[in-house]
C-alpha cells in the first residue's frame, strides 16, 4: 500500500527508525535480566531505570510512577480489575465510548458497572458525571481521546469532579499520548494508560502512569514492577518508546496544525461531495483523525473497496450476537444503527501529504457513490 | 530479504528465489515508487515473474538471472495531457497495468510518469505534461479514463491480419519490460518464456525490443506461441490475462441463466446497476444462511452464492478486520485472483446475456418446457384412457 495510502495511524503508527535502532542497540548491549545480581543484570536494570525516569520526565510527570506492561489492553485490565477486585461491592463508572479493553468489565461485572453516557458531541458533561458519583463508586474510567471518533474529553474538568469526590480516575490515554501536547502532572488522574506503538514505538510496550497506589497484580509469579506485574521487563522496548515519544512530542508543534488542516480539507471535500455524510469527529479532537458515517452503507465494505484502490482506512463495526454490530462510540453519540454501521475512520500522521488526502477524498467519493448505487 | 534503505518503507529491496508470499511482503515493505531486484535460477524466472505480477509490481525486466520489478501503479488517474508511443517492432504491447499500447496512446499522469521512468527506458517515448493540466493536479485534477482495455483489445483484434503459420524455428526470449508483445500477424510473445518465431521476426525483436535469440541457460523447450486473433475470437479481451491464475467454474458446467429469474428485485436492481455503471464487482458482508456455523447470516449473501453456483457470478473472499466475512462478487470468470489484490477482466458478451435475461424477465427453461410437454402428454393419455373407459361403461 505504501506510506501514500496509509490512513490508519490510529490503529498503529509506523515505527520511528530511530526507536527501532535504539531497541536493537540496547537489546544487544544491555541484554541481561534486570532481576539478575551480576554486572550484566545491573547494566540492564540501570538502563530500565534510566528509560523509566526519562519517560516520566518526557510526559511531564517526573514525580509519578510507571508500571510497565505489554500494552494498553493489559494496562487497562490491571487498573480496572484492581479497582473492582479490591472490594465486593465497589462500583465502576465506565464511559460509554470505552475501548473493548475496558468494556470487558460490563460482561465480567455487569451488576457493578454503570455507564457514563456521552453527549451527541461525544463529550462527557462534568456536571452529569458529578450526579453519577456515589459512596460506592470505586473508580471512574474514561477515554481521554476516543479511538474511533477522536473526541477529546475535558480531562481537567472531569478529573476535578472525581478529585472532589475522592474517587480515583482511570484514563485510557492511548490515542492522546504522543498526539496531543500534554503535561501529565497538570491533569488530575489516578492512572493513565498508554501504548507505545500508537506513537511510533514498538509493539508489546505499554503501561500505567500512576499518581497513587492501589493497583494489585494481575500477572503473578515474579516480583517485577514492585510486585505489580510479573515477567521480565522489556527494557529495550521502553527505551525505544522513549525515543519515539520524544520524536513525536518534538514534532507536535508543527504536526498538530498541519494534521488539523488536512483533516479540515478532507472533511470539507467529503461534505461537499456527499451531502448526507455525518461527521463524528470534532475539529479540536485528535489531530488528523476523521470519522465519517455514511447512512445505509456498511463501513467494512467501504474499507475493502478503499483497500482495492490503495488506501488503508478502518471501520468500527464488529461481528457480535449473529449480526454486524455498529461502532459503540458512534452509537453513544446518538446515531442510529443504520448510520453507525456505515462508519469509517480515517487517521493521518507524519507521512500523510495534502496530495494523498485529495486522492483519498476522490477515491472515497467514488466508493460511496458506487455503494449507494449498488445497495 | 536484504533491505537497502530503511525508513518507514524501503526504496529498494533485494530478494533471492522468493516465494509468492515473499514478493507480497516485499511489495508491502516498499515505498510508493520503490523497486526490487530478484535473483533466481533460470528455471524459476517464469514463476517469479508471475508472482511479481500478482503482487502488483510493474515493468519487470529480466537481465541474466536477475529480475528488476517496480512499484507505483496504484492510485487514481488524472489527466496531464501526456501521450506515450511504443518504439519497438510489435503491433502492440501490454504493460503490467493492462494498458494495451498500439502506436500512440493517451495516458494519465500516473502512467505517464511510470512510462518515463527507468523501467521503460528505450522502449517508449513519452510526451511532457501539459503545463495547464499539470497545474490543476494539486487542487482541481481532471479525471482521466484509463479503463480502455476492452475497447483497445477489440480494436487490435480487428486491425491485425493473421497470416498462415510461418515456419518457427528460432528460439527467442523476451526479457521485458512489457508483459506481452503482439506481433503484426497476431503472434503473442510473452515475457520470460522461450518461444519459437520465424528468423525474420526473431531478428526484428532482437534489434528493436531487446529480445535474446537462442539464449543460453533459459529453460526449454521453446514453445510455439499463441495467436491473439484466434484467442480473442474465443475468449475476448480476457485472453490477454491468461497467465494469471483463475478461479474457474467446475469443468463442464454452463451458466444457468434461469437462476436470474428467481432472484429478488433488490438483487436484480443491484446486478443491473453493476451493468449500467460498468463496475467490476459488488461487495457483501455476512455469511450464507445455509452455513450452519456462519456468523451474521445475510440473505443477500445466500442469493449471491446461489448465483455463483449457477455460474452467473464468481466470488472472492475480501477479508476484513471484523469477524464477519466480506465477499466480493463479479460476473462469471471476470475475477483474476492471484496472490495479491484481485483484478478484473470484463466479458462484454456475458454481461450482455445477463442484461438481456434480467430485462426480458423469466424465460421457460429447456427443462421446464420438457416437463410441460410430458405433462401435456400424460394428461392427454389419461383423458383418452378415461374416455375409452367411459364409452365401454356406456356400451354395457
Amino acid at each position: 500500500m505504501g506510506e501514500d495510502g496509509y490512513f490508519d495511524y490510529a490503529a498503529t503508527v509506523p515505527p520511528y527508525p530511530e526507536a527501532l535502532k535504539r531497541f536493537e542497540e540496547l537489546s544487544l548491549r544491555a541484554f541481561g535480566n534486570p532481576s539478575s545480581s551480576h554486572d550484566d543484570g545491573r547494566q540492564a536494570r540501570e538502563a530500565l531505570d534510566g528509560a523509566r525516569k526519562g519517560f516520566l520526565a518526557r510526559v511531564g510527570f517526573a514525580d509519578g510512577s510507571l508500571v510497565l506492561t505489554s500494552g494498553a489492553t493489559e494496562a487497562n485490565n490491571l487498573a480496572l480489575r484492581s479497582a473492582l477486585e479490591a472490594s465486593s461491592d465497589g462500583r465502576l463508572l465506565l464511559a460509554s465510548d470505552a475501548h473493548p479493553s475496558a468494556w470487558f468489565t460490563r460482561e465480567t461485572w455487569p451488576k457493578r458497572t454503570d455507564l457514563i453516557k456521552t453527549g451527541t458531541d461525544g463529550l462527557i458533561s462534568p456536571d452529569w458525571l458529578a450526579t453519577l458519583l456515589s459512596k460506592k463508586t470505586a473508580m471512574v474510567s474514561i477515554v481521554h481521546a476516543n479511538n474511533e471518533t477522536g473526541v477529546v474529553q475535558d480531562l481537567k474538568a472531569l478529573g476535578a469532579v472525581c478529585e472532589k469526590a475522592g474517587v480515583p480516575l482511570h484514563v485510557d490515554g492511548v490515542q492522546a499520548l504522543g498526539r496531543l501536547p500534554l503535561t501529565l502532572s497538570e491533569l488530575p488522574f489516578a492512572y493513565y494508560t498508554f501504548s507505545a506503538h500508537k506513537f511510533g514505538g514498538s509493539r508489546g510496550v505499554g503501561g500505567i502512569i500512576a499518581r497513587r497506589e492501589g493497583l494489585s497484580a494481575q500477572i503473578r509469579g515474579g516480583g517485577q514492577e514492585k510486585g505489580l506485574r510479573g515477567g521480565t521487563e522489556n527494557v529495550a522496548g521502553l527505551a525505544a518508546a522513549l525515543v519515539a515519544l520524544d520524536l513525536s512530542a518534538r514534532s507536535l508543534e508543527a504536526e498538530v496544525p498541519r494534521l488539523r488542516k488536512l483533516a479540515a480539507l478532507l472533511t470539507g471535500e467529503i461534505q461537499a461531495a456527499i451531502p448526507d455524510v455525518l461527521v463524528n469527529s470534532r475539529p479540536e479532537g485528535v489531530p488528523g483523525l476523521v470519522s465519517f458515517s455514511f447512512p445505509n452503507l456498511i463501513g467494512e465494505e467501504i474499507v475493502v473497496e478503499m483497500n482495492l484502490r490503495g488506501f488503508a482506512i478502518s471501520a468500527g463495526s464488529a461481528c457480535g450476537s449473529g449480526r454486524m454490530e455498529p461502532s459503540r462510540p458512534v452509537m453513544a453519540m446518538g446515531r442510529t444503527r443504520a448510520q453507525a454501521l456505515g462508519t469509517v475512520r480515517i487517521s493521518m500522521g507524519r507521512f500523510t501529504t495534502e496530495d494523498a488526502v485529495r486522492r483519498l477524498a476522490a477515491a472515497l467519493r467514488q466508493v460511496v457513490e458506487k455503494q449507494k448505487a449498488l445497495a | 530479504m536484504d533491505i537497502q534503505n530503511v525508513g518507514f518503507l524501503a526504496k529498494t529491496l533485494t530478494l533471492a528465489s522468493p516465494t509468492p508470499a515473499d514478493l507480497m511482503k516485499a511489495y508491502q515493505s516498499l515505498s510508493a515508487r520503490g523497486s526490487v531486484t530478484i535473483t533466481c535460477a533460470p528455471a524459476e524466472i517464469g514463476s517469479v515473474l508471475l508472482s511479481a505480477e500478482n503482487a502488483g509490481f510493474f515493468g519487470m525486466r529480466v537481465d541474466g538471472t536477475s529480475i528488476t520489478a517496480h512499484k507505483g501503479k496504484e492510485g487514481p488517474c488524472y489527466d496531464s495531457g501526456r501521450s506515450a508511443r511504443y518504439l519497438g517492432s510489435a503491433a502492440a504491447v501490454l504493460d503490467d497495468d493492462n494498458h494495451l499500447l498500439s502506436g500512440t496512446l493517451r495516458v494519465c499522469e500516473k502512467t505517464g510518469r511510470l512510462y518515463a521512468s527507468e523501467a521503460y527506458r528505450g522502449r517508449l517515448e513519452v510526451t511532457e505534461p501539459d503545463p495547464s493540466l499539470l497545474a490543476r493536479l494539486e487542487k482541481d485534477p481532471a479525471p482521466f479514463d484509463c479503463d480502455t482495455f476492452q475497447a483497445d483489445a477489440k480494436s487490435l483484434a480487428e486491425a491485425l491480419k493473421p497470416q498462415a503459420a510461418r515456419e518457427g524455428g528460432t528460439p527467442i526470449f523476451y526479457p521485458g519490460p512489457f508483459k506481452l508483445l503482439i506481433l503484426r500477424d497476431g503472434t503473442m510473445v510473452r515475457r520470460g518464456r522461450l518461444e519459437l518465431l520465424s528468423r525474420e521476426q526473431a531478428e526484428e525483436l532482437k534489434a528493436r525490443d531487446g529480445a535474446w535469440i537462442n539464449p543460453d541457460g533459459q529453460p526449454g523447450p521453446a514453445r510455439i506461441p499463441e495467436n491473439y486473433v484466434d484467442l480473442y475470437r474465443k475468449d475476448g479481451a480476457a485472453c490477454l490475462l491468461g497467465d494469471l491464475s483463475l478461479q474457474p467454474r467446475p469443468a463442464g458446467k454452463d451458466p444457468s441463466f434461469d437462476a436470474l429469474d428467481e432472484v429478488p428485485p433488490a438483487m436484480k436492481r443491484r446486478l443491473l446497476a453493476l451493468l449500467d455503471r460498468n463496475e467490476d464487482y459488488f461487495i457483501l458482508t455476512g455469511s450464507d444462511p445455509a452455513q450452519k456455523d456462519g456468523c451474521c447470516p445475510s440473505n443477500d449473501v445466500g442469493i449471491a452464492n446461489h448465483l455463483v453456483e449457477a455460474g452467473i457470478l464468481d466470488s472472492h473472499g475480501a477479508g476484513s478486520n471484523s469477524d464477519c466475512p466480506v465477499t466480493l462478487y463479479a460476473f462469471h470468470s471476470e475475477i483474476r485472483a492471484g496472490v495479491g489484490k484481485p483484478r478484473f477482466a470484463r466479458s462484454d458478451a456475458f454481461r450482455a446475456a445477463v442484461r438481456r435475461r434480467l430485462e426480458s424477465g423469466p424465460h421457460l427453461s429447456q427443462k421446464a418446457v420438457l416437463r410441460l410437454a410430458l405433462l401435456v402428454l400424460f394428461a392427454g393419455a389419461v383423458l383418452t384412457l378415461g374416455l375409452a373407459l367411459f364409452r365401454q361403461l356406456l356400451g354395457r
